[in-house]
């Protein structure tokens, strides 16, 4: 079975897809969440430390975490990364640099929209099919309506 | 082989939802038969029941009825599987 890595800016957004991905999953079914990068080394951070004196994490994308959430969650079969937007492909792109070319050649980045491509992919990675047939799932969600406009 | 087929009312008041959908495609999954299906009240494309994808595309709100088809050897079995989810789903 593939693994799903879901990659955001927004941390929450990424755990949130995955919350959502898992409804429609397999136990067996590996899912990362990673998202927002260290406040400590995010230039003009606005969030800083939070109330509660913890660290928090400001809004990025980290090619490091993405690279480690790979790892986490290795499988043999293949790896789909469904990400957000803009800066997340380039970190997403540079954390597959970051790796053996082994690894590298069993992940795929995924053109499909985050929480969407990520639902559709749990499903379709559940019931075993190969990478390429799960990211053809994932991506054929955006030419789906959703709302019914006879 | 003879294709069979089976009609299906939705009556979950929220349509044919996601979780449904992955239902029906786990069951789907478990036959060798084509399994596909139709909105008729939507006159939808036929969809192939074994994929998450395309059951999405049948847009299946509360009250619709959908046209199940299936052909193979246990497409007899694939349907009365099929007809007892969409009987089990409030």
């Amino acid at each position: 079975m593939i693994s799903l890595v879901l990659v955001s800016h927004v941390y929450e957004i990424a755990i949130g897809a995955k919350v959502l991905a898992e409804q429609m999953a397999d136990a067996e079914l590996r899912i990362e969440a990673v998202g927002g990068i260290s406040a400590t080394t995010a230039p003009n951070s606005s969030l800083g430390e939070s109330a509660s004196g913890q660290s928090t994490r400001a809004v990025g994308t980290d090619a490091v975490q993405i690279a480690e959430a790979i790892q986490r969650c290795w499988s043999a079969e293949g790896v789909l990364l469904l990400i957000d937007l803009g800066s997340a492909v380039l970190s997403t792109e540079l954390a597959l640099d970051l790796l053996p070319d082994e690894m590298r050649d069993l992940c795929l980045i995924s053109n499909a929209p985050l929480v969407e491509g990520a639902v559709m992919a749990a499903v379709e990675a559940s019931l075993g099919h190969s990478l390429a047939v799960v990211n053809e799932a994932a991506e054929g969600i955006a030419q789906i309506p959703k709302v019914f406009r006879p | 082989m003879q294709e069979q087929t089976v009609d299906v009312t939705i009556s979950n008041p929220m349509g044919l939802h996601l979780r449904t959908g992955k239902e029906v495609v786990q069951v789907a999954n478990q036959f060798d038969a084509d399994i596909t299906a139709q909105n008729l009240t939507r006159q939808s494309p036929m969809v192939n029941l074994k994929s998450i994808l395309q059951i999405m595309q049948l847009q299946a709100r509360q009250g619709h009825t959908l046209r199940l088809y299936a052909n193979g050897q246990d497409a007899a079995a694939a349907l009365t599987a099929l007809t007892v989810l969409f009987q089990s789903i409030p």
